[in-house]
């Protein structure tokens, strides 16, 4: 316990650095602004931003990073709020309520209850890491290739039951993810695979690169077709912020339940936030004694929702930090920045660097509370955003792609990459495949090759190595217990019903 | 919806598959492929692709069953115009430098839509070129050549 204690303070005694804490302002600041622009969730939003902490000490580039992801999440959540449009699927299901709400003039209560919901389940989350992360990470090092590989494919699956539209096109997403992965030199032999002779592909085609192209780019294509269609969007006023007594009172079950179902449903390979948020929304509806309010402005249906996505996203800390496995696309740039600063997430960061392993876990929390001390009250200012004209708000926005792009690598071949992957992604979309099992195939291909290789040259090319190692079975059954469960056809239609939501 | 709608976006789509997947095969199987103890840099590729011919013949299979929407084809405006700056940066980015290159950029970022008249879409790209200039490359260092370097 006083372990625990002592782990945690040299945590916030690192991000309480007054540089850090600048950093994460910062961060907070630009997330929000990026991040609230609509239809840009977090990936778009940290994606973009990646670069600008490249030249930062480690610690500080980290925090920072941890700023704009909440900045960012922030302000999806706004835009769900205030106009309907979420950015990311973790903010769908707040949309539904948030925005009933906004409709009602309640938007500042349904803003500050969904930041205060998210600081609360935040704080617990970052406990429940603190106090798990150590004796998970014994549990780590145990692990061998066959593990990893078992892993992985839970994630993917897991990723498919979460998105939602057709299963078997979700599948074929992971394929093509895993496929665009191999593209680059093997690392085993030195043999440059589907590079077509381009020198800028030698080191395969990067993670941001793709993120950006199918959330960003995609979605600025999106956007102004749907502008040039429909005309702007309508803007809810907000007049206070500060929720009532009874608000704050129906509020109080929901904040808790979405905690711990969204720090439990966090640590799942490939669920994360985004089923944390829906199955909160369908626990909330469940235990309500109204549940005729839901989708009409339940204050439950935001605060439950918000609660469980923002701890899932702290506690899926837990996998990256423990086994260095992204389980989603927020995690996987998270990978990717503390890479580009020499730092290689797995089971040896925590003894080796644990200044930085608290101060990461730590900072993800200052993140948190910077958005609700300061970032809530500046509400007017992002609002004011909102309703600049959307004409001087995309080009600048592509720039910002455009710049963030080439500085990834000084290489620019990425600028042609994100055009193509914004194409790219605007025909899958309009296709109805989704892009998040394919970049969560995408980060994990190359790894899942690796383990692949190696787990079948340590069992002499015999498959059935998977099911013989006990921890390799164990993930395994659970993987098949899940799709059973989704296969089932009585929650397959809750699951639709759940997925349906957002069109009612 | 009339019948001959059957060849829905789902048969084209699961066709495109097959066709990537055919392509991912062919390319895999001019690699040493190895086998299952020493896997060779064409062995993941090759099993990945094979699934993804498979899947795409079952979309595209399901899709001849059921009846589909036609597919409406997008307002190009907007693809040909985002996908046209940044392709224009891409190419002016190296020999004319950032000023020129994020200039191009905006500009014909902004005609993607006909809102801005040209006078304000200078205006607007100018200082929104100054700003970035000043951010990206004057204060955060990042590595850009400003200008065309006629060395």
């Amino acid at each position: 316990m006083i372990d625990f204690f002592g782990d945690l303070w040299l945590g916030l005694s690192v991000a309480f650095l007054p540089a850090n804490l600048l950093a994460c302002f910062i961060g907070a600041m630009l997330g929000t602004l990026i991040g609230v622009l609509p239809g840009l969730g977090p990936t778009a939003t940290i994606a973009m931003l990646l670069p600008i902490t490249f030249g930062l000490p480690v610690e500080s580039s980290i925090i920072m990073l941890a700023g704009i992801y909440y900045g960012a999440s922030y302000g999806g959540s706004t835009t769900a709020i205030l106009v309907n449009l979420p950015g990311e699927a973790s903010s769908v299901v707040t949309a539904i309520d948030g925005y009933a709400m906004a409709k009602q003039g309640q938007a500042g209560a349904a803003l500050s209850i969904a930041a205060i919901g998210s600081f609360v389940a935040g704080t617990f989350a970052t406990l429940i890491v603190a106090a798990m992360s150590p004796s998970l990470t014994k549990l780590a090092i145990s692990f061998g290739p066959a593990e990893y590989f078992s892993m992985m494919v839970l994630g993917l699956l897991m990723s498919v039951i979460l998105s939602h539209g057709s299963v078997l096109k979700s599948v074929a997403m992971i394929f093509v993810g895993l496929a665009l992965g191999v593209v680059g030199t093997d690392i085993n032999t030195g043999v440059t695979r589907f590079t077509f002779g381009v020198s800028g592909l030698m080191d395969g085609i990067g993670f941001v690169t793709v993120a950006m192209g199918l959330f960003g780019v995609t979605e600025l294509i999106r956007n102004l077709e749907e502008r040039q269609r429909d005309g702007d969007v309508e803007l809810a006023k907000v007049s206070t912020l500060i929720p009532t007594k009874a608000q704050l009172k129906a509020s109080v079950g929901p904040v808790c339940r979405g905690s711990l179902l969204g720090s439990f449903l966090g640590v799942l390979p490939g669920a994360g936030p985004t089923l944390a948020s829906f199955a909160a929304y369908a626990l909330e509806k469940k235990v309500s004694r109204k549940p005729q309010m839901f989708g009409k402005g339940a204050i439950a249906g935001v605060a439950g929702p918000e609660s469980a996505n923002n701890a899932a996203a702290q506690t899926s800390f837990i996998p990256l930090l423990t086994l260095g496995l992204p389980t989603n696309s927020v995690m996987a740039l998270l990978i990717g920045a503390l890479i580009v600063q020499g730092v290689q997430p797995g089971p040896m960061v925590i003894k080796n660097q644990p200044e930085l392993f608290w101060g990461l876990i730590a900072s993800m929390w200052v993140g948190n509370l910077m958005l609700v001390i300061i970032n809530l009250p500046l509400i007017g200012i992002w609002i004011r955003l909102l309703k600049m004209p959307y004409h001087f708000m995309y080009p600048v926005i592509l720039l910002l792609c455009a710049v963030g792009a080439f500085s990834l690598g000084n290489n620019d071949v990425d600028v042609l990459l994100i055009a193509c992957f914004g194409v790219f992604g605007y025909f899958l979309m309009r296709a109805g495949f989704e892009p998040a099992p394919l970049i969560l195939g995408f980060v994990l291909g190359p790894m899942m090759e690796e383990n692949l290789r190696r787990a079948m040259t340590m069992s002499f090319g015999d498959p059935t190595t998977f099911f013989t190692r006990p921890i390799s079975l164990g993930i395994l059954l659970f993987t098949a217990a899940a799709v059973i469960l989704m296969a089932l056809p009585s929650l397959r239609s809750k699951r639709e019903d759940v997925f349906s939501e957002e069109d009612s | 919806m009339r019948s001959d709608q059957r060849i829905g976006i789902d048969v084209w789509s699961g066709v495109l598959l097959v066709l990537f997947g055919a392509g991912g095969v062919w390319l895999a199987l001019d690699m040493r492929l190895g086998t299952a103890i020493n896997m060779g840099p064409g062995y993941f590729p090759l099993l990945v692709f094979s699934c993804i011919i498979v899947l795409g013949i079952i979309i595209a299979i399901r899709g001849l069953k059921t009846l589909q929407e036609p597919f409406g084809w997008p307002l190009w405006r907007p693809i040909i115009f985002i996908t046209g700056a940044l392709l224009v940066f891409w190419l002016l980015v190296e020999p004319a430098g950032f000023v020129i290159a994020s200039s191009a950029l905006m500009l014909i970022a902004i005609k993607a839509q006909s809102r801005l008249k040209w006078f304000h879409a200078i205006v607007f790209t100018a200082i929104s070129v100054l700003i970035t200039t000043l951010l990206f490359v004057t204060a955060l260092k990042l590595p850009f050549a400003l200008w065309p370097s006629f060395a």
